[in-house]
């Protein structure tokens, strides 16, 4: 039963930044079996962010100085830095310890870094949250994104993204209620075969194979879209429904729902599984496609800003994807800042 | 409730025949692609939720086995 509460820290601040470069859906073929049209009709992506030159860490340090700015933080108070991405810099030395000297954060900074794709903000958000729930420190940044293409010629879905999360102690908050799950058994429902210490890239990792019908070598992501979406349908409402019976919680109780942007079909059978109307739902998914990691973070930062700044909201949210891994979190906020989005 | 469901089903692939008695899947008619979409029209055209663990290939392989599904998941015929 993996449920936690964790009190006595909040969110306070977010802010997005991706690049400006607009990858529209209607400009580009899908591929040999779907139109534009179709494609938009059925995923709900009509562009993306996408710019090759920035890795996942550039875009989120410009989203932390930014957040950074627009607090007012003493960047020696930040003692707490979560790193959550698929596309580290390197394959070592871990990106959030190059990530605490980019931003000229403290020595004195617990930095780590969390391999997870479309849950992470969710687990992202419970490390960071057990930081610093003890008061010991008393401010945390939770960055977190995607920033690279999983299939070269032909990933339609994916947008990049960096995220920062401003979490600080406080006193008396509420703090998060979190409900998590892995099902490993599935790790091979969305998967990159080689470049691993299991399958080390060799000559054979660039031919290229046949997987569903497309092209495709060894280095690239391949997914068996079946299984992810049996998966998406079944397990984030469940995870949710679970969350609030343990917590005792009803989805009255909140103002939003945030789910990972999958793709707006999953999405809608999700909310529609929930009862939850439209409203309480918002999508970023249109405009920056998939954004992994990072499109709960993106969803409030883009979908929400002008309705949570003076006032206090009830949210729930849920991250599911690779792995398997899935995450539901119950948070509050007040007056919760939100940047500018940042584009570079 | 056959004749709704190759409707659903020639809406979203009208280059292919789903009357002819073939399996779907096999003869790449439908991918997971198409899955996603048909199970969101099957689940507003018959007024149900169809549970996750039901989307294996072998309940959308034809008009028969879809509309087991239907029925399994509280569609009446």
């Amino acid at each position: 039963m993996a449920f936690f509460e964790i009190k006595n820290v909040r969110i306070i601040g977010i802010a997005s930044c991706m690049p400006k470069h607009v990858c529209y859906t209607k400009d580009s073929l899908v591929n040999d079996k779907y139109n534009a049209d179709e494609f938009i009709r059925s995923t709900g992506i009509e562009s993306r962010r996408l710019d090759e030159s920035y890795t996942t860490s550039d875009l989120c340090v410009h989203a932390a100085e930014k957040l950074i700015s627009d607090l007012k933080w003493d960047k020696s108070e930040i003692n707490v830095l979560i790193f959550v991405t698929q596309g580290p810099d390197y394959l070592c030395p871990s990106t959030a310890c190059i990530i605490q000297d980019r931003l000229k954060l403290s020595k004195e900074c617990y930095a780590s870094e969390l391999p997870l794709g479309c849950s992470g903000w969710v687990y992202g958000l419970s490390y960071a949250a057990s930081m610093l729930s003890r008061g010991t420190v008393k401010k945390g940044l939770l960055l977190v994104g995607d920033a690279r293409l999983f299939q070269k010629t032909t990933d339609p879905l994916v947008g990049f993204a960096g995220t920062a999360t401003a979490i600080e102690y406080s006193e008396g908050a509420t703090g998060f209620q979190f409900h998590f799950g892995t099902d490993g058994s599935g790790y091979d429902a969305i998967i990159i075969p080689d470049g691993g210490t299991r399958n080390q890239v060799s000559q054979s990792s660039f031919e290229l194979e046949d997987v569903d019908g497309k092209k495709m070598n060894r280095l690239e992501s391949r997914m068996n879209g079946m299984d992810v979406f049996s998966f998406a349908i079944s397990t984030a409402p469940k995870s949710i429904k679970k969350a609030m019976t343990y917590f005792n919680r009803n989805l009255s109780d909140f103002d939003y729902c945030i789910l990972h942007q999958a793709n707006i079909q999953i999405d809608e059978i999700i909310r529609k599984k929930l009862n939850l109307t439209a409203d309480k739902v918002p999508y970023s998914l249109k405009e920056f496609g998939n954004t992994s990691s990072a499109s709960i973070p993106v969803t409030i930062s883009t979908q929400l800003k002008g309705k949570v700044e003076n006032k206090h909201t009830e949210f729930i949210c849920c991250g599911f994807g690779i792995g398997l891994s899935w995450g539901t979190v119950m948070f509050s906020t007040d007056n919760l800042f939100i940047s500018d989005l940042v584009e570079v | 409730m056959e004749q709704k469901i190759i409707k659903i089903l020639t809406d979203l692939r009208p280059e292919f025949d789903f009357t002819k008695n073939i399996n779907f899947i096999e003869e790449g008619m439908l991918d997971s692609f198409d899955i996603v979409n048909l199970v969101s029209e099957l689940d507003s055209t018959f007024g149900i939720s169809i549970d996750g663990v039901d989307i294996l290939p072998e309940n959308f392989s034809s008009v028969d086995a879809i509309k087991k599904l239907l029925v399994k998941n509280g569609a009446k015929e």
